[in-house]
C-alpha cells in the first residue's frame, strides 16, 4: 500500500514543477512585462488566500473518499501546487527585478479599503485612504525568495511526514489549509506596501502560529503551548500596535511610500521622535523573532508537528522579527545618523541579539530532545541577525553588517530547516523525540546522515565550504570592525556562542548516528520493527537544502559580495546611506580571501574547532563520558542544572505571569472579596439600607387625607415660589 | 344686577367651606359632599362669568361639569358601598389600604 502510494506521488511531482515553471516561462514573455509586476506579485499573496479555503471546505466534505485521501494526500498536493505558483511567481519577479529595476521601488497600489476624512492642524479635513499595495525592493525579493522557497519545500516533506502517520488521518486537511495560511501571512507581510498590512499579516502568522502549534490539540501539552506562544508573541504585538500609533501620529499614514519617501516630513519629524515608535516596533519584533526576555515560547512550539517547526524556525514567524527590524533599522540610521539617540537604539538591538544568542545556544548545549536542541539553536542563530543589524548602526558602513544579517538569514533559513525535516524524519523512524533513544543511526539511515552532516556544519560554521561558515564570518567582521565601544564584548560572546554552536551540534551528531544503537532502537529491531531511510518524499527536500548549504558555500564568497551589492544599492537608493567600497588595502590574507578580517577569520576558525573538537571528545569518538565529566565536579554540576534548567529564566516568567497572579487573586479573594464585599459591602450596604426604608415607612400612614396635606404643602409651596 | 365680583366672593367662599371639609372631615359621605360644594363653586363662576361677558362658553363648561360630577357621585357612593359591606366604616382613617 505505501509503496504504491510512493509511485503515484513520484509521478505527481515532476509534472507539479514540469507546469509551474511552464507557467514562469510562459510570464517571460517580454510583450506582458509592466501590467504583470502588480498583478503577479498580488497573485503570490492571492493564491493561497483562495486555496486554503478550499482545502478546509473540500477536505471538510471529501473526508477520507480516495481520491482526496491517496491521490490528494488530503489536500496535500493542492497546497503544494500553490506554493509551487507562488515560487515559480517569485522567481520570475527576481529576474524581472535584475533585468528591469527601474520599474520597481514604486508602491503598486492594488485596491483601496477605506477612505476618510482626516483632521489635520488647523481643523482643516483631507481624504487619507487605506489601501492595499505591494512594495518591491531587495529586502522584500529576497526574504520573499526564502519564505517561498523554503515553504515550498516544507510542505513537500509534510506530505510524506504528515500523511504517513495515523493518528493524523482525516484531519490533514486542517493542517495544509493552515500550512498555506501561514505562508500568506509570511508574503502578504514581506510584499505589504505599508506597516498597517505588514501588521495585518503579521497577525494572520500569530493565529496560524497558535492554530499549529496546537495541531495536536487533544495532548494538553500542545495545547499549552499554543497558548504560550499566542500569548507571549502578543505582548510583543501590543507594543508594535503601539508603535505604529505613535508611528502614525507622527507621519499621518502609515504607508512605506510616505514614511520612506520623506522621513523628515519637510523638516517636520526629527530622529528623537522616532526613538519611541521605533523601540516599541523592536519589541514587537522581539517577540515575534522570540529574543530575549520573550524567548520563551519558541521552545514548547516544538510540540507541533515537526514540518510546522521548520516553517516557524526557517521560513515564517520568526524570519518576520528580523525582516521588520531590517525594514526599521536604514530609516532610523538615516534620520539619526550619528545622533545619540540613534546609537542606544542600535545598542539594545545588539544587545538584545548578543544575549540571546548566549543564551539559548548554552541552552542547546545539555538538551536531549533533538527538536529542543534546533530550537534553542533557531533562537540563537536569529540573536545572531539582530546582532549584525544593531552593530550595523553602530558603524560607519551600515551596508556591511546589514548585509550580514540578512545573508545569515538566508544561509540560517536553508540549514535550518534542513535539520529540521531531517530531525522529523528521525523522529518518524525511531518513534522518538530523545536523543538517547537513537544513537548508532548512521549506518541505518545513510543519506539522512549525510545531508543532516552538510546542514549541521553549515550550523557549525565550517570553514570555506558552508554558506554558515560566510555568514557568520561576515557577522563576525562586521561586529568586530563596528568601530563602537560595545564591539569587543559582543565579539567575544558571538565567537563564544560559535563555539557552543559548533559543539552542541556535533553532540547532535554524536548523540544520534554515532555510539551503539540505544535500548529503543534495540527494542524496535527486536520487535520486527525494521529501522530505514526514511521515504523519498521526505528526504528528497532536505536534501535539496543540504546540497544548496554546500553549493551555495562554495561560492560564498561572491554570494556574499553579491549580496552586499544589492543592499549597498538599496540602501543608498532608498535611503541615501552611502558606503564606501572595498578600498584597496592590502591584506594579509591570501587570494581569494582578501577583503575579509584576518581576526574575524582567525576566531571563527579557532571557534569551529573548539567546539568541534570538544565534541567529537564527548560524543563522537565518546573517550570521555560526557554524566561522568559533569558528575565529577561541583562547579560543572552546579552548571549543567542551570542551564538544564533553562537559566531559571522559564521557572522566573512562569513564578511572575502564572504563579504570583495566581497567589494575589486568591489573596484578593481572600482578603479583599471575602471581608470587604461580601461583608462590608453587600452584608452592611443590606443593613442601611433596610434602616432607612423603614425610617421612610413611618411617613406612610396610608390615610388619604395626610397624603392631601402634603399635596396641599406642595401646592402652596409652588405658588409662593410663583409669586416670589 | 349683581356685581360680579360678589358672585366670584360667593364662589370663593364656598370653595373655602368644600376645601376645609375635605381636609378635616373624617366621614367619605361628607368629604364627597364637600368636593361637590367646590366643583358647584366653580360651576357658579363660570356661570356669571358667561351672564357677563355674554358668552356661551361658561355655560358648556358648567354643563360638563356638572355631568362629570353626577358620574362621579356615582362611582364614589358604589365605592363607599362596597368599602361598608368589605370593612364596616366609611371612616377614612380607618381606610388604610394605600399603607399595604
Amino acid at each position: 500500500m505505501e509503496e504504491q502510494n510512493k509511485s503515484e506521488w513520484n509521478l505527481i511531482l515532476p509534472i507539479l514543477i514540469l507546469v509551474s515553471f511552464l507557467f514562469v516561462v510562459l510570464r517571460m514573455n517580454p510583450d506582458s512585462i509592466g501590467f504583470d509586476i502588480r498583478f503577479s506579485s498580488f497573485l503570490i499573496v492571492a493564491v493561497p488566500l483562495v486555496v486554503f479555503p478550499a482545502i478546509l471546505i473540500i477536505g471538510q466534505v471529501c473526508k477520507g473518499k480516495d481520491l482526496w485521501k491517496h491521490q490528494l494526500k488530503e489536500g496535500g498536493i493542492v497546497a503544494l501546487a500553490a506554493l509551487a505558483i507562488t515560487l515559480a511567481l517569485t522567481i520570475w519577479l527576481i529576474v524581472e527585478f535584475f533585468a528591469h529595476h527601474a520599474h520597481f521601488g514604486e508602491p503598486e497600489e492594488i485596491f483601496t479599503w477605506i477612505t476618510f476624512d482626516l483632521l489635520v492642524e488647523g481643523n482643516a479635513l483631507t481624504e487619507s485612504a487605506l489601501s492595499f499595495g505591494i512594495w518591491i525592493d531587495s529586502v522584500s525579493l529576497t526574504v520573499l525568495f526564502v519564505a517561498t522557497f523554503l515553504c515550498f519545500l516544507i510542505c513537500w516533506f509534510a506530505i510524506g511526514y504528515m500523511t504517513t502517520d495515523s493518528i493524523n488521518e482525516d484531519r490533514n486537511h486542517r493542517f495544509f489549509a493552515e500550512f498555506l495560511l501561514f505562508s500568506m501571512g509570511m508574503f502578504g507581510m514581506v510584499l505589504a506596501d505599508s506597516f498597517l498590512w505588514l501588521f495585518i499579516f503579521w497577525e494572520i502568522m500569530g493565529l496560524c502560529s497558535y492554530l499549529l502549534i496546537g495541531f495536536y490539540w487533544e495532548k494538553p501539552s500542545a495545547a499549552a503551548a499554543a497558548k504560550k506562544a499566542f500569548l507571549t508573541t502578543r505582548v510583543g504585538d501590543v507594543f508594535l500596535m503601539v508603535g505604529l500609533f505613535m508611528l502614525y501620529d507622527l507621519y499621518h499614514s502609515l504607508e512605506f511610500a510616505v514614511i520612506f519617501g520623506d522621513p523628515t516630513l519637510g523638516g517636520a519629524v526629527h530622529g528623537a521622535d522616532l526613538q519611541w515608535p521605533l523601540f516599541f516596533m523592536f519589541i514587537g519584533c522581539v517577540g515575534k523573532s522570540a529574543q530575549f526576555p520573550l524567548n520563551e515560547w519558541l521552545l514548547e512550539a516544538m510540540t507541533g508537528p515537526t514540518a510546522v517547526s521548520a516553517l516557524i524556525h526557517a521560513a515564517t514567524m520568526v524570519k518576520a522579527g528580523v525582516f521588520l527590524v531590517a525594514r526599521l533599522g536604514p530609516l532610523f540610521f538615516a534620520l539619526g545618523a550619528a545622533g545619540i539617540m540613534a546609537d542606544q537604539f542600535f545598542e539594545i538591538i545588539a544587545w538584545v541579539g548578543a544575549i540571546t544568542a548566549l543564551l539559548l545556544a548554552t541552552q542547546g548545549m545539555v538538551n536531549p530532545e533533538i527538536k529542543k536542541v534546533l530550537a534553542y539553536s533557531t533562537g540563537s542563530q536569529i540573536g545572531y541577525m539582530m546582532m549584525a543589524l544593531g552593530v550595523a548602526g553602530l558603524s560607519s558602513q551600515y551596508v556591511d553588517g546589514y548585509t550580514a544579517g540578512f545573508f545569515h538569514l538566508i544561509s540560517h533559513a536553508m540549514f535550518k530547516a534542513s535539520l529540521f525535516m531531517a530531525a522529523g524524519s528521525l523522529l518518524h523512524v525511531v518513534g522518538s523525540r530523545f536523543m538517547t533513544d537513537m544513537g548508532g543511526l548512521r549506518k541505518k539511515m545513510r543519506k539522512t546522515y549525510a545531508f543532516m552532516w552538510a546542514a549541521g556544519l553549515a550550523l557549525m560554521g565550517a570553514p570555506f565550504i558552508t554558506t554558515g561558515f560566510w555568514s557568520k564570518d561576515a557577522i563576525f567582521a562586521a561586529v568586530y570592525e563596528s568601530g563602537s565601544e560595545w564591539a569587543l564584548p559582543i565579539f567575544i560572546i558571538a565567537i563564544l556562542t560559535a563555539v557552543i554552536t559548533a559543539f552542541y551540534t556535533t553532540r547532535m551528531m554524536g548523540m544520534v548516528f554515532f555510539g551503539k544503537n540505544s535500548k529503543h532502537v534495540e527494542k524496535m529491531e527486536s520487535e520486527g520493527h525494521h529501522i530505514h531511510e526514511a521515504p523519498k518524499s521526505m528526504w528528497i527536500p532536505y536534501g535539496i537544502l543540504a546540497l544548496l548549504t554546500i553549493g551555495i558555500g562554495i561560492v560564498g564568497l561572491s554570494a556574499e559580495e553579491g549580496i552586499h551589492h544589492l543592499f549597498g544599492e538599496y540602501l543608498e537608493h532608498s535611503f541615501g546611506i552611502h558606503s564606501e567600497h572595498y578600498s584597496g588595502e592590502v591584506s594579509v590574507l591570501p587570494g581569494f580571501l582578501s577583503g575579509l578580517n584576518p581576526i574575524a577569520l582567525g576566531s571563527s576558525l579557532i571557534a569551529f574547532a573548539t567546539g568541534f573538537g570538544l565534541g567529537y571528545i564527548f560524543y563522537i569518538g565518546r573517550w570521555v563520558d560526557p554524566e561522568k565529566f559533569i558528575k565529577s565536579n561541583i562547579f560543572f554540576y552546579a552548571l549543567h542544572k542551570l542551564i538544564l534548567n533553562r537559566w531559571y529564566l522559564n521557572a522566573f516568567v512562569y513564578w511572575g505571569f502564572v504563579t504570583a497572579p495566581l497567589w494575589a487573586a486568591r489573596a484578593l479573594w481572600r482578603y479583599f472579596e471575602q471581608t470587604a464585599i461580601d461583608k462590608g459591602m453587600n452584608v452592611g450596604l443590606e443593613r442601611a439600607v433596610g434602616w432607612g426604608a423603614k425610617v421612610v415607612q413611618g411617613s406612610q400612614t396610608g390615610v388619604a387625607q395626610s397624603y392631601l396635606y402634603v399635596f396641599g404643602a406642595g401646592i402652596l409651596f409652588v405658588v409662593l415660589i410663583l409669586l416670589i | 344686577m349683581i356685581e360680579p365680583s360678589w358672585i366670584a366672593g360667593l364662589g370663593a367662599f364656598l370653595f373655602c367651606i368644600g376645601l376645609v371639609g375635605v381636609f378635616t372631615r373624617k366621614n367619605a359621605i361628607i368629604v364627597l359632599m364637600c368636593i361637590e360644594i367646590m366643583l358647584n363653586a366653580v360651576n357658579l363662576n363660570f356661570v356669571a362669568g358667561a351672564a357677563h361677558y355674554e358668552n356661551i362658553d361658561g355655560w358648556v363648561y358648567t354643563s360638563i361639569a356638572i355631568a362629570i360630577a353626577a358620574a362621579e357621585v356615582a362611582v364614589g357612593l358604589a365605592i363607599f358601598l362596597a368599602l361598608y359591606s368589605q370593612r364596616g366604616t366609611i371612616s377614612l382613617d380607618e381606610v388604610t389600604l394605600l399603607k399595604h
